[in-house]
């Protein structure tokens, strides 16, 4: 490798970006065109030299405008929807990092939202393509942090993409060239066949040949129908089509024929079921690389198309609409549901003003609005910031936090007024404290905002039992029952107001009991 | 040598950075399968919906499935009251190193105390696997 790199060493040291000069060389035999044509008058004179495979791949700047918009756009989403777990970073003050001699400080639930959020904002703008140089490596650095510093993510996609943005930090994004040349790009290839080809050996096993490992991982009937009784087969050629993508991304015109067989099989996996979060669709955005050109031509030159009709500012317009930018984006995060506080709208501000030194154009003031805007966006079309608070309210309560219980309760109650779990803890709390009369309102309140819950009819029934109101807390327990008929407490309620057992006393500790502790976690690798 | 002609010789940044990063895809994998004691953790080994990935360390629930419980001075440790239910998800999965780690932090909440945890692991195929048994205190590593 360093023989062959060593052959074109005058021509790669000046190059990042790398823009693709008249005469550069393809890919032998991948017909980009950056080889053809033109400067064959110079050739003649210059010997020419031997491509090489890892320093000269080229491509066209289309497909990496897709490629650019659709990856990052995609990691945005997945960023943000890291919210809900960010309460499990350092909670019971316990972690394992991925590796226990990295120099990492450790990660608490606070410093994880403004990464997430922060990471969201970055990888917004790095799908515009502003100042792509600053942003990616940004985002890389964060991303990176995120999943090493502990094993709580062990997601394999996650340990993926922390591999492509490290790799993606080198690839030429923002050239304006018709045609780029990237030994980056030819890594992130790599990388992805050397997925593929690892993702096939270790399925060479017997448990996975004779089909019965994937039997056991499919669940849709429709698909168990399907495969019938060729469980082996299918085990076998998912094998067969991870060695053929492997090899595919590897050679330049094999590309075209990896789109169908490997955008076929993350459909599959999707349409599967398993809980791999983005994986499939991050997979797939990648394959828009493969793409024909014509069809990767096609959103970005309409997209430039748009871009041309604008009218260009000198810097002073771009330092105008940054800070008018600036002043909105500050804006659109105050009002975000989980909007990370005053940490994030520093830090976005300071990406920003960091993008313009870099990216003189006032679309940087644009992509800072339109990535404050994604943050507030996300927060209100997905529940990420209600499962984040209900998430951290429910460890905490096991753990034995009660001021953080409250401080999230307290959250959900400023989302919405007749929040279920907000009002069920905050209803847990006041009976623990022997509050009644406030521990009663709560419940009440939440069952008007989540009436399908049965542990707020619990926490009502077991109110009333308290005060001796046997034939109220009755009513309420067999509510309970009827959203939940194995419902322990709501039965053992039941009971007492028979008189057969005694009622636990208010600041028994009973207040958020054990059954009523829905606020869990799903599996998460 | 001039310090010119040496820089020719030598790799560029680029070559070398594309040479580490391959090696270590290559060589992470590789220490799944040459090195690593635990082969429940298959973390930078592309070992993507494995067999492996269906070990029941008490996932499941079911009775006959596998557990993993740890007692101080013989007591049982109601682990979700000590540890973050994600933590448990893992180790429920059989990850030694965090498993040891949990340990680690019961000892260092019950100073004195013998830590022991009882660690049943079913394989896909039906296979248990057993370890623990011993006081987590004195020899950490299962």
């Amino acid at each position: 490798m360093a023989k062959k790199h060593g052959q074109h060493r005058g021509q790669k040291a000046k190059a990042r970006p790398m823009p693709i000069p008249p005469r550069a060389a393809a890919e032998p035999g991948s017909g980009t065109g950056a080889g053809s044509g033109a400067g064959a008058g110079t050739a003649e004179k210059a010997a020419p030299r031997r491509p090489s495979w890892w320093f000269d791949l080229t491509i066209d700047r289309d497909h990496l405008a897709v490629l650019r918009f659709a990856f990052f756009a995609l990691l945005a989403v997945d960023a943000f929807l890291q919210l809900s777990h960010a309460p499990r970073y350092g909670a019971g003050d316990f972690n394992v990092p991925h590796f226990a001699w990295l120099p990492l400080p450790a990660p608490s639930r606070t410093a994880m939202v403004v990464i997430d959020l922060t990471m969201t904002y970055l990888f917004a703008l790095a799908a515009l393509g502003v100042a792509t140089r600053l942003v990616v490596p940004l985002g890389a650095a964060l991303f990176n942090y995120a999943y090493f510093v502990s094993q709580l993510d062990s997601y394999q996609h996650h340990y993926l993409v922390a591999m492509l943005l490290i790799i993606a930090s080198f690839i030429p994004w923002h050239a304006r060239t018709p045609e780029v040349r990237s030994w980056a790009l030819r890594l992130f290839t790599v990388q992805l066949a050397l997925l593929y080809l690892w993702a096939a050996l270790a399925k060479l096993e017997p448990r996975w040949l004779d089909g019965s490992t994937l039997k056991l991982q499919l669940r849709p009937a429709w698909i168990r129908d399907l495969v019938g009784d060729h469980w082996a087969l299918v085990a076998k050629a998912v094998i067969v089509g991870e060695l053929a993508v492997a090899g595919l991304w590897l050679w330049r015109r094999g590309w075209l024929l990896a789109l169908p067989l490997g955008v076929g099989f993350h459909v599959s996996v999707e349409l599967a079921e398993f809980k791999i979060g983005q994986f499939s669709y991050i997979m797939i955005a990648i394959y828009t690389l493969a793409v024909p050109t014509a069809i990767a031509a096609w959103p970005a030159r309409a997209l430039g198309r748009v871009t041309a009709r604008l009218p260009r500012g000198a810097l002073p317009v771009a330092i105008g609409a940054l800070a008018l930018a600036l002043a909105a984006g500050a804006g659109l995060l105050v009002a975000a549901p989980l909007g990370g506080g005053a940490a994030v709208i520093a830090l976005t501000a300071a990406v920003a003003v960091a993008a313009l030194a870099l990216d003189r154009r006032w679309a940087v003031g644009v992509a800072h609005v339109v990535g404050c805007a994604a943050i507030l966006t996300l927060g209100h079309v997905t529940d990420q910031a209600v499962d984040h608070y209900r998430l951290w309210a429910g460890s905490a309560n096991r753990l034995g936090k009660p001021a953080e219980v409250r401080q999230a309760a307290e959250a959900l109650i400023a989302l919405d007024s007749v929040s279920g779990p907000g009002r069920y803890y905050l209803g847990a709390l006041a009976y623990d404290a022997g509050d009644l009369d406030a521990a009663l309102s709560h419940f009440r309140l939440g069952q008007r905002g989540d009436p399908r819950s049965p542990r707020l009819h619990v926490g009502e029934a077991r109110v009333l039992l308290a005060r001796g109101d046997r034939a109220g807390a009755r009513a309420a327990a067999e509510r309970a029952l009827a959203l939940d008929p194995k419902h322990r407490e709501a039965r053992s309620i039941l009971v007492q107001t028979r008189g057969e057992t005694p009622a636990p006393p208010p600041g028994s500790g009973a207040g958020a009991d054990a059954e009523s502790d829905v606020d869990g976690e799903r599996d998460r690798e | 040598m001039s310090w010119a002609e040496l820089r020719r010789r030598l790799p560029s940044w680029q070559a070398a950075f594309i040479a580490a990063f391959v090696t270590l895809q290559v060589v992470g994998p590789m220490h799944y399968y040459c090195v690593r004691k635990d082969k429940h953790d298959e973390r930078f080994a592309w070992r993507m919906f494995s067999p492996m990935r269906m070990l029941d360390c008490g996932s499941s629930g079911r009775q006959d499935g596998g557990k993993v419980e740890f007692t101080v001075d013989g007591a049982p440790v109601a682990l979700g009251k000590i540890f973050h239910e994600g933590w448990i998800t893992i180790a429920r999965r059989g990850r030694i190193e965090v498993i040891e780690a949990m340990g680690q932090r019961l000892c260092e909440l019950h100073p004195g105390k013998e830590v022991k945890v009882d660690l049943v692991c079913v394989e896909v195929d039906g296979r248990r696997e057993q370890r623990g048994g011993f006081d987590l205190c004195k020899v950490p590593e299962i």
